[in-house]
């Protein structure tokens, strides 16, 4: 019953909500972003995070840096929080926790699928692989020549199985059937992620809902963006996106037939709640809405926040510690290129 | 006898002995060319005139170059653009692990081919020059190429060499880029096969990349065509130069 979550709720969940309240409550400020990019060399970074939550993770990686060990090790930190949390919970919340590292799989499977079309080494490929997305029988992908054997011989065990219904076909995997397949398993995700947070109802599910609606939408405005002047059809782009969403389905139907960004703009201003978005974006730029969509998305993430008893806090501080470190990435390639007058591009302020 | 190369200002003045040879090259804008011959990097680039016994005249300009210098800076682009498609796309997208290694035709080649000196310059056309020829985006499935050659002729040069003399001033650069970029603008059928090319070598990515990809794309592009031209326009200077010291040695004896 929503609104009576405080009466039972930390019986389960009490303990890990002040777990990532508390982790939070460390995530890097804009005075903190303003000292990073005012650094020279990689080497100053790693001095202005060792004063932070990070330092432990970089105090003992040799000079020189690259960008990629910088993130490798922040993300490192993540999932270490990530699997003391999980490790902690109990039904449905540990569920809830697994749901969260579901689009990171999707992205794993599809790197090894890719790659190994690609004649790649599989173990090198498996160094690039996300750590949330891992599961144990993962080397196996490299041995599938098309999606039903891909189903069959590895992803049947997966929690990725029940995604894999509408992308079975004995077709041999290429670029475009990989991309499809990439699309079409990461929607049948965000709706079951979808449906199972509204199970849940309370704030949990008003909370969730929102945040995916928001996350669907953004994928619609990214693959009609992304399909523009490609082979794939109208037909075929109305079909990866999700089936809810504030653009579901009178806006999705204006996106599949938009040929440029001006048309998107178009589609989207229509909604009140994505105006202030193309408000920041002259006409016929691009370029700068990413980072529009994703202030956006902090913006809401940090609202999660101001309500207790509910999982979505859980999500929200593991997409804004996501966040956090895309901007370190683009902090660390900034000053690696020395492209400081760049940073201010990518760079979206949490707190 | 040897010469000395003395810069002031703008203008580059080499004197080869004798009053009445003085060569006049006058560079302005370039920056990164050394010429190993006067054991000088070159620092401005504008228009290049030799000046043979102050009657004959024949130069090619430096000016395209000068209008391409912006474009030596698309490398860097490159890299930031690349960065930035790297942020928007996730690392786990856009990453050297996704590189084709199965055998596959480049999508451009570079030839190089050795030309004999201008021969508008002096009688002497026995100096060879190398000469860079980029061909781009050529079709692994038809072995065409689409973009044709990127060069700068001499002809090209010394026509524009001449427009720029008769009409010097701001909007010389500009003009010269309008032309250029006139000249160079392919056919509406080679564009569209240009562009398929261009999604096919992204294509190692995924189909459905962010647009700053190919923004990345097109920074390398712009990038490496520059760098045909740079190499060009020096093959072309340290062969005019060798020119006009076998022509003073040939005046001298």
């Amino acid at each position: 019953m929503y609104g009576f979550e405080a009466l039972t709720f930390n019986i389960h969940g009490g303990y890990l909500e002040a777990v990532v309240r508390g982790h939070r409550s460390s995530l890097l400020t804009a005075s903190d972003y303003n000292n990073l990019c005012q650094c020279e060399t990689l080497d100053d970074i790693k001095m202005h995070l060792s004063a932070t939550e990070y330092g432990p993770y970089l105090q003992n990686e040799p000079s020189p840096l690259h960008t990629t060990t910088i993130v490798e090790k922040c993300t490192l930190k993540l999932v270490d929080e990530y699997k003391h949390m999980l490790c902690q919970a109990t039904e449905p919340l540990s569920t809830f926790l697994e749901y969260i590292t579901y689009g990171h799989m999707i992205d794993n499977v599809v790197l090894i699928v890719t790659g190994t079309l690609h004649e790649r080494d599989v173990q090198e490929l498996l160094e690039k692989c996300h750590p949330l997305g891992m599961f144990d029988s993962i080397a196996s992908l490299a041995v599938a020549q098309n999606m039903r054997e891909l189903y069959r011989l590895v992803l049947v065990d997966t929690p990725l199985a029940p995604y894999f219904s509408e992308c079975i076909t004995s077709e041999d995997l290429d670029d475009m059937n990989i991309e499809i397949m990439r699309n079409t398993l990461y929607k049948a995700y965000l709706e079951d992620f979808y449906k199972f947070c509204k199970k849940l109802g309370g704030a949990t599910a008003e909370i969730m809902t929102d945040l995916l609606a928001f996350e669907a939408d953004k994928r619609a405005v990214n693959i009609t963006i992304n399909s523009i002047g490609t082979e794939l059809t109208r037909d075929d782009r109305k079909k990866l996106y999700s089936n809810f969403g504030l653009l579901y389905p009178y806006g999705h139907e204006e996106l599949a037939v938009c040929e440029d960004v001006d048309q998107v703009r178009g589609a989207l201003e229509k909604y009140p709640a994505y105006q202030s978005i193309f408000a920041k974006l002259s006409y016929g730029e691009s370029q700068m809405l990413d980072k529009a969509f994703y202030e956006e998305e902090v913006k809401r993430l940090c609202l999660a926040f101001e309500q207790q008893f509910h999982y979505g806090v859980f999500f929200a501080y593991m997409r804004l510690r996501e966040q956090e470190i895309r901007n370190l990435m683009w902090i660390s390639e900034c000053v690696a290129q020395n492209q400081k007058s760049r940073v201010h591009d990518s760079v979206v302020f949490i707190f | 006898m040897g010469g000395t190369l003395v810069y002031q200002g703008r203008l580059t003045w080499l004197h080869l002995g004798r009053p009445s040879t003085t060569l006049f090259l006058n560079f302005s804008g370039l920056s990164g060319i050394t010429n190993s011959g006067t054991e000088s990097s070159v620092t401005a680039g504008g228009p290049l005139c030799l000046l043979t016994n102050r009657h004959e005249m024949s130069g090619f300009s430096l000016d395209p170059l000068w209008a391409a210098g912006p474009g030596l800076e698309w490398t860097g682009m490159g890299w930031i653009d690349l960065a930035s498609a790297r942020h928007s796309m996730g690392l786990s997208r856009v990453t050297s692990a996704l590189f084709d290694l199965k055998s596959h035709s480049a999508a451009t080649t570079l030839h190089v081919s050795q030309q004999d000196g201008d021969s508008s310059l002096l009688t002497d056309a026995m100096v060879e020059q190398p000469h860079f020829v980029l061909y781009k985006w050529s079709s692994s499935d038809s072995g065409k190429c689409f973009s044709g050659e990127i060069e700068i002729d001499k002809q090209e040069m010394q026509q524009s060499s001449s427009s720029e003399l008769r009409h010097r001033g701001s909007s010389l650069h500009s003009e010269l880029q309008e032309e250029y970029s006139a000249r160079s603008t392919p056919s509406p059928k080679v564009e569209d096969q240009v562009q398929k090319e261009r999604f096919k070598s992204l294509s190692v990515f995924g189909t459905l990349v962010s647009p700053k990809l190919r923004a990345a794309q097109l920074s390398f592009e712009t990038a490496l065509e520059t760098l045909i031209k740079i190499a060009n326009m020096r093959s072309a200077m340290l062969s005019a130069f060798a020119q006009v010291q076998k022509h003073i040695e040939a005046t001298t004896k």
